[in-house]
């Protein structure tokens, strides 16, 4: 039965309608222009697919960080990554990065260099979708890691136990595939690597080249075999299939799932990239229970909306308002990342959600940092036509009388464009919008 | 009809008109002064009597041409839609006439604006020195708005005579003539209580509001433009900002870093702006307060003192006069009761630095208030120049003895160790004290570790702070080799007498366009980030400042008080001469 989950999705006529491809775009990357997605449409969901995975970011807006890394400011290194997110030129890449960064969660309040912090999300960035076990292993090198998890204090015969718990708890295995003696003796082998400046370097002297037993395997284990005995545990793909599965079909996991997804992992010997070009062209990925079953993170709730209205949001102002929702790009809460799902609503982060989409519907208050044309985006028409267009456009796949009815009512006002602002404002605070 | 017009385009036109048979009033007195004629309750007033020599040799104007030589005049003619002088050839084809000489005569008395800021509403009079010449340019500007919108006749007869005056009516536009006299507005009660303000020959209109004649009477009579702004009558209506910035005396951010002057500047009652254009391609920006809350005990001059002895310029030098020792002492009068935690802070701080030592009673005032600041760009080693490399800093003061710069200099190291163990917490690499010489003067300076290959050169190398003593002068600065530099020219060099001394601050703006050239890419980048620019219009809005900066040469700015409660600012700013270096 989990072989057939992962079968190709072979749409019916009609299937592949604006509602598959907002939910293709919204999960795969982060959401739709009004014009990418009548291109989706045309095109079909495999072209589309492909695209999606195609890179074409703006070389200068890559690079674009490179002279401001000097002055060491946080805020810039955010406002350029959300700048990536919102131009939209590779969208799985983003949105890969940003899975590796929670799930690798490093942050700068620590590390305090975002020289460093660039460096580790170039690297989500150019080996997110590849190799997953080359990954581990630069990451068990880079120096924001080393810092953040305390490499530098761990020495032989004095071992910091901080990076090889969690290797084994957050990053690879989970709790309950693993023993204490286990994070122990993988401390051990991962003794000696450190940082010299911003470079990791490994010191030989500080490493315990001793015999280690790690998962009833003795050897005189380093840094990378630890890596590949961890890899090797049947846990291991199974932890990343689920990271996989949550951010790309729904929190809500099922056994089934892991099991499909863990036998692409195998498959694919690890490439994720093939492993999400079977997930996201699969029955399992289009099915009725993937959809709208997950509440949005900040990032993609700002990144999503604004692409959905053709908007232009300056990105210093896209990510401080994530981070007044409660995701500081390069500012997790812990070494766990976000705990994301229902977490990410309570009542102070509902009212930044409320604050930030009906700015963005009215285009922005201030400094022209928030630009929208709604006429551009709904056309000229009024009242039901209008409500269509809203409905078309931010919510195609819902059928809620009721939220159709309060949009009418809404949208029942003399001044055409403050009915389009209150319409736009009405559907993006919804919770059926920031259901992904 | 349309409804409206710009009242501008009102001011351009003339004409004569059947005479209104209400009866006259006397006539105006010829050195009636304009303010006169302005309602009492306007609160913001704009005289441009001064424009007059501009109009007469219009485009030709010395001002005028230079700035249409300089860089960014002639980046800004490129991108208006027609030159000046085509527009002005346009305007001459609608009037028939050429149009400066017809302002210049409409204005040849006088001319002023006044807005009330209750009703936000404004009023202009105009007064011209030949009735028959007003009168001819009136009809000349009615004549090409009647043809323009086809209405011939309109402006045949008057709609109303309020005062003597014939008064035409344009959706909100009022214009009203009597003899020499044109008044504009846009609003009806406004027009008329200007227009009976000119009939009575006893009025004094803004003239008598308080202190608005004592700031006149400072205004020089080259004045092009000069401006007058009750402060104080604008608070109610302003919003929290603009109060804030009033109460700014009163905090010791605004004290410490504007100066007791400037910062009562803002605080004052009234405040008078001057504008003159200089020939020389230059121009000067002057406010004059009136009521201005000075501290006298802050503010120059309060305490014999002596000034540190003059330096070379660079990017930016000024001198300024902070006396902190008193800051401190009257701490308690001087602020609001939530500041002084941050005073007793600092206190405590300056005794662990200090040797113990008060830091207000027994360092502070011992060293003169007059401070001298000079910015330079720096010479940086090629491996250790910052990736965005910024102009130093350097501060030099003067000692009450000379054997008091032994402390500063252990209080400066003292810092640096502190610094060093908060870093050390923090897993970081400190700075690197160490000692050289300029000369026979000792210098104590601190650096961070260089940065390995490849690891880049942070903005933070800017830093490599110095002291050194130099008979009296204290020189503390961000950067050693500027702190080298400074006291090479203060060797053998005594402080002089305070007797005339103004707060000053000079800057040179090639200077800064070669620091802004040096850091173009980040300032794009930044853009872009900030605001959501595309690239070409974070380049554009960047290549503008930096065309601004390449068509001054300099900007000095100068706080002068004649008395304690009228200090004056005044702003200098000169064109970059034709084929000056830049």
């Amino acid at each position: 039965m989990s072989d057939e989950l992962l079968e190709p999705w072979r749409p019916t006529a009609g299937a592949w309608d604006r509602a598959a491809a907002a939910h293709l775009y919204r999960r795969a990357g982060f959401g739709a222009t009004p014009a990418e997605l009548e291109r989706a449409l045309e095109v079909g969901h495999e072209a589309s697919l492909e695209q999606l995975f195609a890179e074409r970011t703006e070389p200068a807006l890559r690079a674009s960080i490179r002279p401001l890394l000097a002055a060491g400011e946080l805020e810039l290194l955010q406002a350029w990554w959300m700048g990536l997110i919102l131009a939209g030129g590779a969208p799985l890449h983003e949105r890969m990065t940003l899975v590796w960064h929670d799930l690798f969660a490093t942050s700068n309040d620590k590390v305090d260099d975002v020289r460093l912090m660039h460096a580790q999300n170039e690297l989500f960035r150019t080996q997110g979708l590849g190799d997953f076990r080359a990954l581990l292993h630069a990451l068990a090198r880079d120096p924001a890691m080393l810092v953040w998890l305390d490499g530098d204090s761990n020495r032989r015969g004095h071992a910091n136990e901080n990076f090889a718990r969690e290797v084994l708890e957050l990053f690879t295995l989970g709790i309950g595939n693993y023993e204490e003696r286990d994070v122990q003796e993988a401390a051990r082998a991962f003794s000696g690597w450190g940082t010299e400046g911003r470079a990791s370097v490994f010191r030989a002297a500080q490493h315990d080249d001793g015999e280690k037993t790690l998962f009833a395997h003795a050897g005189r284990w380093s840094s990378d075999d630890a890596l590949d005995l961890i890899l090797a545990q049947p846990a291991c793909a199974r932890h990343v299939a689920r990271v996989l599965l949550e951010a790309f079909v729904g929190s809500e996991v099922q056994e089934p799932w892991i099991a499909a997804v863990v036998a692409e992992l195998v498959r694919c010997e690890w490439n994720v990239e093939r492993v999400l070009r079977a997930l996201l062209s699969s029955k399992l990925f289009f099915s009725p229970a993937a959809r709208r079953a997950r509440i949005a993170g900040p990032v993609e709730l700002v990144a999503v909306a604004a692409r959905a209205l053709g908007a232009r949001v300056a990105p210093r102002r896209a990510a401080r308002w994530a981070a007044e929702m409660g995701q500081a790009l390069f500012r997790p809460p812990s070494v766990k990342g976000w705990d994301g799902g229902r977490a990410w609503i309570h009542s102070g982060s509902w009212i930044a959600r409320h604050n930030a989409l009906v700015e963005l519907a009215r285009g922005g208050a201030d400094e022209g940092e928030v630009h929208v044309d709604l006429a551009l985006v709904l056309g000229a028409g009024a009242g039901e036509a209008l409500a269509a267009a809203l409905l078309e456009r931010l919510l195609p796949d819902t059928a809620d009388a009721e939220l159709a009815a309060a949009l009418r009512r809404t949208l029942r006002q003399p001044d055409l464009e403050q009915a389009r602002i209150a319409g736009a404002a009405l559907l993006l605070t919804t919770p059926e919008f920031q259901l992904f | 009809m349309k409804p409206a017009l710009p009242l501008a385009a009102f001011a351009l036109l003339a004409l004569v008109l059947p005479r209104s048979l209400a009866v006259r009033p006397a006539p105006l007195a010829p050195d009636r002064p304009i303010p006169s004629l302005i309602p009492e309750r306007c609160g913001v007033y704009l005289e441009a009597s001064g424009l007059l020599p501009l109009l007469e040799r219009g485009l030709e104007h010395p001002f005028l041409k230079g700035l249409a030589q300089s860089e960014l005049g002639a980046r800004l003619l490129t991108e208006l839609p027609l030159s000046p002088a085509e527009g002005l050839a346009r305007a001459e084809a609608w009037l028939g006439t050429p149009v400066l000489p017809l302002l210049a005569d409409l204005t040849r008395a006088g001319v002023g604006l006044g807005f009330d800021p209750t009703t936000k509403k404004i009023v202009v009079v105009a007064r011209g020195s030949d009735a028959q010449a007003v009168e001819r340019a009136l009809k000349r500007g009615f004549d090409a708005l009647e043809r323009q919108f086809g209405w011939p006749g309109a402006f045949d007869h008057p709609q109303r005579s309020w005062s003597g005056a014939d008064v035409w009516t344009l959706g909100e536009a009022y214009v009203a003539h009597r003899e020499t006299l044109l008044v504009l507005g846009n609003d009806g009660d406004l027009v008329e209580e200007t227009l009976a303000l000119c009939a009575d020959a006893e009025g004094d209109g803004l003239l008598a509001r308080e202190g608005f004649e004592a700031l006149r009477a400072r205004r020089p009579s080259d004045a092009a433009l000069w401006a007058w702004v009750d402060l104080a009558a604008l608070e109610p209506a302003a919003d929290e900002g603009f109060r804030k910035l009033r109460q700014a005396n009163r905090t010791p951010a605004a004290q410490g870093l504007l100066g007791a002057e400037l910062s009562a500047l803002l605080s004052a009652h009234a405040l008078s702006a001057t504008l003159q254009l200089y020939d020389e391609r230059g121009l000067d920006l002057r406010f004059t307060a009136f009521e201005a809350p000075c501290v006298p005990s802050l503010a120059p001059l309060a305490r014999a003192s002596e000034v540190p002895a003059e330096l070379a310029g660079g990017a930016a030098s000024a001198l300024l006069y902070r006396d902190y020792a008193r800051f401190l002492a009257q701490r308690g009068e001087l602020f609001a009761p939530e500041a002084l935690p941050a005073f007793a802070e600092a206190i405590t701080n300056g005794a662990l630095f200090f040797e113990g030592q008060d830091l207000g009673e027994e360092v502070l005032s011992r060293v003169s208030p007059w401070i001298r600041l000079v910015s330079r760009a720096l010479p940086f080693d090629t491996e250790l120049k910052p990736e965005i490399p910024l102009p130093g800093l350097a501060l030099v003061a003067v000692l009450g003895d000379e054997r008091d710069g032994e402390a500063w200099s252990a209080a400066f190291q003292t810092i640096i160790s502190i610094a060093n163990v908060d870093r050390a917490q923090k897993g970081e690499r400190g700075m690197r004290l160490h000692l050289e010489r300029e000369g026979s003067t000792e210098i104590s300076a601190a650096r961070f570790a260089a940065p390995r290959p490849g690891e880049g050169v942070d903005v933070r190398y800017n830093l490599e702070p110095a002291i050194a003593v130099v008979g009296r002068h204290l020189v503390l600065g961000t950067h050693a080799a500027l702190v080298r530099e400074v006291v090479r020219e203060l060797e053998g060099a005594a402080p002089l007498a305070a007797s005339s001394s103004r707060e000053t601050l000079e800057l040179d703006a090639r200077s800064w366009r070669q620091v802004l050239d040096q850091n173009f890419e980040l300032l794009v980048a930044r853009k872009m980030l900030e605001e959501g620019l595309e690239r070409a219009a974070a380049e554009k809005e960047i290549e503008g400042l930096r065309l601004a900066l390449a068509s001054f040469r300099s900007v000095r700015v100068e706080l002068e008080a004649q008395t304690s409660t009228s200090p004056e600012l005044r702003v200098e700013l000169r064109l970059a001469a034709e084929g000056a270096p830049r």
